[in-house]
C-alpha cells in the first residue's frame, strides 16, 4: 500500500475488504455500497491525512488464514491496521477524528444474518481498546450507503438514493 | 401503471435462449437420469461441449490431469457447474447494462447474480444437507424478473414503491407486490418458464424471497434464498432495495447453517467472486475490472 500525495489522482476508491490512506488536500476517499459492511474514516485535520476502511465481518477467527492475506475484511484485524497506517503516514492519534457508516441489517428475526449488528459491536470494542472516540456515525437500518471522506475539509458524508447525508 | 398482461407480452417477445440449456437443466433435475444422459445432451451441442471441457480445464478448478472428454468434465466438476456456465454465457450480455429502476449501475446486476451463483456453488461445503446442483444456476438467475420490470415500469410506480417502503415499513419485494400487483420474483419465474426451464429451477426463482410460501420445504429453495442474502452481504446488488428483505430463519436452519458458518460463507464468496467473474471473461471484457 502506498500513501498518495496531492499530485496523484484525486478520488480514491476503497473496495470491499480494502482500505486507502491519503495525504494532502484535494483527495476524496470513497467506498460504494456499504450494506451490512461498515466504513470507518480516520482524519487528522492538521496534518491533512486521512484513511478509510471498508470491512465486511466482525471477527477474523471465522477464517484465520484469510486474515493474513486479507486483514481489511475483518474489524478485529483491519481497524488496528488502518490506525497503524494512518499514524505511520504522519497523523497524530490525539487529533484523529473517527467516523463510521454502514452496518445495515436484513429483516431477520433470529439474527442469523445480523452481521451489521455484530460488525458494529466489534467496531465499538476495538475503538475502546485503541482509545479512539467516534465523533459521528450513521449506522443500521436497511439502506445501502456510499461513504465519502474529503481530506481537505475532513467532511464525511454518505449518499443513498441520490440523497446526501452528513456523518 | 404496468399490468401483468403487458409484462407477459414482453416475456413472450423475449429472445429465446439456446434449446440445449433448458434440456440440460431438465436432465440435471430429473432424478431418473444418469451420467450417460447428461453426457449425451452436452455432446449433442458442439459449443456446449467445448465450453464444458474448457471450464473443467480452467485455472479455477486446477485439476491434476487435463480433461479431454465431456464425460470426464461432468465427473470432475459436475453437471451443475457446466449448466451454470452455459446459462451465464446466455444471459450475461443481457445482465450487464445499468438498471436505474433498481438503482444498479452498469455491471452491478451481473456482479450480484454471479455473486449469488458463487455463494450457491460454495454452499455444499457449508450446509449440512445435500444441495441440488440446479441451485448453482437458479441462484445466477434469481433476479431475472428485475430485467423485465425495469424496462416496463413507469416513473410513478417507481416513486410509489419507494414511498410505500418508507412510509409503510414494507420490504422492497412486498412494496412491489403492493404497488404493481406482482413482484420481480414472480416475474422471474415466468421468464424461466417461458425459457422452458424445469419446474424445480423455476420455483427456486419464484420463491427466492419466500422459500416456504408454497408449503413445501426444499433445500433448493432455501439455498437460493440464502445465496441472495450472501450476495447482498458482500455488498453486491444493493441498490434501491438495500438490505430491505426478510430472511426466512427456518430456511437458514434447515440448511444447517449458523451465524458462524454464514460469516465464513460470506468471506469465501467475496474471495472467490473475482475468479468466478473471470470464468465469464469473454461475456464482457471489462468484467474482471468492474470492482468499483
Amino acid at each position: 500500500m502506498s500513501i498518495l500525495t496531492a499530485t496523484d489522482a484525486k478520488r480514491l476508491i476503497v473496495g470491499v475488504a480494502d482500505m486507502k490512506v491519503a495525504k494532502g488536500p484535494g483527495h476524496v476517499i470513497v467506498t460504494h455500497a456499504l450494506g451490512s459492511c461498515i466504513g470507518v474514516t480516520l482524519h487528522d485535520p492538521v496534518a491533512q491525512i486521512g484513511g478509510m476502511i471498508h470491512f465486511m465481518l466482525p471477527d477474523s477467527t471465522v477464517n484465520p488464514s484469510r486474515a493474513d492475506t486479507n486483514p481489511f475484511m475483518f474489524a478485529d484485524t483491519g481497524l488496528p491496521l488502518i490506525l497503524q497506517k494512518v499514524l505511520a503516514a504522519g497523523a497524530v492519534k490525539s487529533r484523529l477524528i473517527v467516523k463510521a457508516a454502514g452496518g445495515a441489517q436484513f429483516v431477520d428475526h433470529k439474527d442469523f444474518f445480523a452481521i451489521g449488528k455484530r460488525n458494529y459491536t466489534a467496531m465499538r470494542k476495538i475503538f475502546w481498546k485503541e482509545g479512539l472516540l467516534c465523533k459521528g456515525e450513521n449506522v443500521g437500518g436497511t439502506i445501502s450507503r456510499t461513504l465519502y471522506l474529503d481530506i481537505s475539509s475532513g467532511r464525511v458524508w454518505f449518499t443513498n438514493s441520490g440523497q446526501e447525508v452528513e456523518v | 401503471m404496468i399490468s401483468i398482461a403487458a409484462i407477459s407480452l414482453d416475456i413472450e417477445r423475449l429472445d429465446p435462449i439456446s434449446a440445449v440449456v433448458p434440456r440440460l437443466a431438465s436432465v440435471i433435475t430429473n432424478e431418473a437420469a444418469g451420467l450417460e444422459d447428461i453426457v449425451r445432451v452436452i455432446e449433442y451441442d458442439p459449443a456446449l461441449t467445448a465450453n464444458a471441457i474448457r471450464l473443467a480445464n480452467s485455472a479455477y478448478f486446477s485439476l491434476a490431469t487435463p480433461v479431454t472428454t465431456v464425460r470426464e468434465a461432468v465427473q470432475q466438476i459436475g453437471a451443475g457447474r457446466i449448466l451454470q456456465d452455459a446459462v451465464g454465457r446466455e444471459v450475461g450480455p443481457r445482465f450487464l447494462p445499468a438498471m436505474p429502476t433498481y438503482e444498479l449501475e452498469e455491471l452491478e446486476f451481473w456482479r450480484h447474480s454471479v455473486a449469488a451463483a458463487t455463494a450457491a456453488s460454495l454452499l455444499p461445503r457449508f450446509a449440512k444437507v445435500s444441495i441440488p446442483q440446479v441451485v448453482f444456476t437458479a441462484a445466477l438467475l434469481h433476479d431475472l424478473g428485475k430485467l423485465i420490470i425495469a424496462r416496463n415500469i413507469d416513473a410513478e410506480s417507481r416513486q410509489e414503491i419507494k414511498r410505500v417502503v418508507a412510509e409503510q415499513y414494507m420490504t422492497y419485494v412486498q412494496a412491489e407486490r403492493f404497488v404493481l400487483g406482482f413482484d420481480h420474483a414472480q416475474v422471474g419465474g415466468l421468464v424461466a418458464r417461458r425459457w422452458r426451464f424445469p419446474e424445480d429451477l423455476t420455483n427456486c426463482i419464484t420463491l427466492h424471497h419466500q422459500p416456504r410460501r408454497n408449503g413445501t420445504a426444499k433445500p433448493a429453495f432455501d439455498a437460493v434464498h440464502v445465496a441472495n442474502a450472501v450476495a447482498k452481504t458482500i455488498g453486491t446488488g444493493l441498490g434501491v432495495e438495500g438490505m430491505n428483505m426478510s430472511i426466512n430463519t427456518e430456511a437458514v436452519s434447515a440448511l444447517g447453517l449458523t451465524s458462524e458458518s454464514l460469516e465464513a460463507l460470506c468471506a469465501q464468496t467475496l474471495l472467490e467472486l473475482p475468479q468466478t467473474l473471470e470464468l465469464f471473461e469473454d461475456v464482457h471484457s471489462g468484467i474482471q475490472h468492474s470492482h468499483h
